[in-house]
């Protein structure tokens, strides 16, 4: 299943946003424009649906509360509305579309309540909330029907999903030094500490085989590296990944994950996660410590990963390296455009001069740079080349 | 030696020709790979380093407009040329470089060697015949990668450039190639020379 759209009201800076999504969606936006808030829209969801101890009322407390993730700029009836649609895949007509509005309790402790609740399958509605039972019960209001296996029955399936959605934000450090550290691994590992692990205990064909692809790709992006190979210390039977460089490099042949360059193993760790499992995969800005060499060719590396697994991936970034491939479309990026009062979330593709630029052959990149428009000047401060 | 490139694709195809007519040529750094528009930007900088450093500097010809492209050079780093610099234009564009090895490229791209036109330097937008030819292949994969998905306005496909970074890499003659684009022969012979 992909996410095909989503629509949102209040949640934290966007006020009112819609955007279509795609099978690889980029968000991109300066720093603080809001690109964490967007991909936690999804990361809420998935801590709602979570098989251990998830559900709205924990979702929200994680966040601090309501208020804090209800957008401070909301008019009106302060409410949290969450709108999302759903396909089978890319090119399918079947459709799944959610909808939550949640808001506070008039009075008393003021706890977190569904406002509205619904669920449609291919237009057809078939939840809608408050229903009679709640009438009966508001207590029942404090839960969504997402969370719950005895009401989800009719749509399992999207509450699946979204239990399932990944967030990776790796960082190479606790990868590198997980042995040291010895930290808690967070339950769905989201900085990759666990990685080397979760390497070794997929059963061994699999394992080869994603291997091999990683490498085939990698082939192609990281000139001079040859090999990839998985192994395991014959002394401490530590888990390691091990790449073979062309000849004539200095320390030349087999080199293991500690020599790797930080982004070399960022990037690694990436490239397994989208092979890994079939659910939505957020990357919470994947630039990070890697070269611009290797940054330019990030889309097509998850295009290429993508051709198996068919795993719709959302990302955040700012890097103009990242967008120069000129085979990303506009349809695949989302702009998050702070020169109004709140943040908007807008397509790209309905922004008319940098769709052309795009159509006529230049990168997003290109496209999108504060020269081109005026009013996104910040959108790259932080980027230098 | 620094490599200095207009896009991915060109810095490929430098690298191959560089290794074929001078296979104990060491490539120190490869630069660029960010259009033209940097280029022109690092102009400065290149001229500066050329006191100490040779640069072999590669660019897609359709930028060149009215001028031709010693005129353009001259205009650019003076006369007479610094001599550690090596400057080649792609004309039009690298893909008539790639579109000049004829068989190999249907091959590649799994259509039949007649799909590829007959062509040299003289046509522009190569980029466009590639891509129709692309479109005929029947091979999915090759379309799916080389032309944007049905609904997207991108002017290439999600994986054109390691596409065709593979074909470069693994299947390109640049002999063949370098019999029909004069372009691509007179950056060899430029690069025996320099080298
Ligand atoms: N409830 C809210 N209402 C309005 N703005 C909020 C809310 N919660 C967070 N923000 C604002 O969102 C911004 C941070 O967004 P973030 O997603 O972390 O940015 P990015 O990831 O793009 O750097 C901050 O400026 C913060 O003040
Ligand atoms: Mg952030």
């Amino acid at each position: 299943m992909i996410v095909s759209s989503l629509k949102l009201r209040n949640w934290r800076n966007f006020r009112s946003s819609e955007i279509s999504l795609s099978q690889r969606t980029f968000v991109l936006g300066a720093n603080a424009a809001g690109k964490s808030n967007l991909l936690d829209v999804f990361r809420f969801l998935r801590d709602i649906c979570s098989s251990q101890g998830g559900g709205l009322q924990s979702a929200l407390q994680l966040r601090g509360g309501f208020s804090k993730v209800r957008c401070l700029s909301a008019r009106q009836r302060p409410y949290i509305e969450i709108d999302i649609t759903l396909k089978a895949s890319s090119d399918s007509e079947d459709s799944w579309r959610y909808r939550l509005s949640i808001t506070q309790e008039p009075r008393g402790f003021r706890r977190p309540i569904v406002e509205r609740e619904e669920v449609y399958k291919n237009d057809e509605r078939i939840l809608k909330r408050p229903n009679a039972d709640d009438d009966a019960d508001p207590e029942r209001l404090i839960q969504t029907h997402l969370e719950q296996v005895n009401d989800n029955v009719k749509f399992r399936e999207i509450s699946r999903f979204f239990g399932a959605i990944t967030y990776l934000h790796l960082v190479p450090q606790l990868l590198r030094y997980a042995d040291a550290i010895s930290g808690r691994i967070i339950e769905t590992d989201p900085f990759g500490q666990g990685f080397l692990e979760r390497v070794a205990k997929t059963p061994e064909r699999s394992q080869k085989s994603r291997l091999k692809r990683i490498e085939a790709a990698l082939k192609i992006a990281v000139p001079n590296l040859r090999e990839l190979k998985f192994e395991r210390d014959e002394a401490t039977g530590r888990p390691h990944l091990a790449a073979l460089y062309e000849h004539w490099r200095p320390n030349a042949g087999w080199q293991q994950e500690d020599q790797f360059s930080d982004g070399t193993l960022r990037l690694i760790g990436l490239l397994w996660a989208l092979l890994e499992d079939e659910s939505l995969l957020l990357l919470e800005e994947p630039e990070l410590s890697l070269n611009s060499g290797i940054v330019q060719q990030m889309a097509p590396l998850i295009y290429r990963m993508q051709r198996q697994r068919r795993r719709q991936v959302i990302l955040s970034t700012h890097s103009v390296d990242l967008l120069s491939d000129k085979g990303i479309a506009p349809e695949e990026v989302v702009l998050l455009d702070t020169s109004g009062e709140s943040t908007q979330a807008v397509n790209l593709s309905d922004l008319d001069e940098p769709y052309s630029l795009v159509k006529a052959g230049f990168s997003v990149g290109e496209a999108v740079l504060p020269k081109t428009i005026p009013r996104q000047i910040e959108l790259f401060s932080t980027v230098s080349d | 030696m620094v490599l200095f490139s207009e896009d991915i694709l060109l810095e490929q195809a430098a690298r191959r020709i560089i290794a074929s007519i001078a296979p104990n040529v060491f490539v120190g750094s490869t630069m660029g790979n960010k259009g033209y528009n940097y280029f022109a930007k690092s102009l400065p900088s290149i001229k500066r380093s050329l006191n100490g450093i040779k640069f072999v500097v590669f660019l897609d010809g359709d930028k060149l407009g009215q001028l031709c492209p010693i005129q353009q050079i001259h205009q650019w780093f003076g006369d007479p040329v610094p001599p550690n610099l090596c400057l080649r234009f792609a004309i039009h564009e690298v893909e008539t470089w790639l579109i000049c090895d004829r068989t190999n490229l249907a091959n590649f791209l799994s259509v039949s060697p007649n799909v590829v036109p007959d062509l040299d330097d003289s046509v522009p937008d190569t980029k466009e015949v590639l891509l129709g030819v692309a479109r005929k292949s029947r091979d999915r994969g090759v379309r799916d990668d080389m032309l944007p998905a049905a609904n997207h306005s991108s002017a290439i496909g999600p994986a054109y450039n390691s596409r065709l970074t593979e074909f470069i890499q693994d299947h390109w003659d640049i002999n063949e190639a370098r019999g029909k684009s004069e372009s691509l022969d007179r950056a060899c012979r430029a690069l025996e020379a320099f080298l």
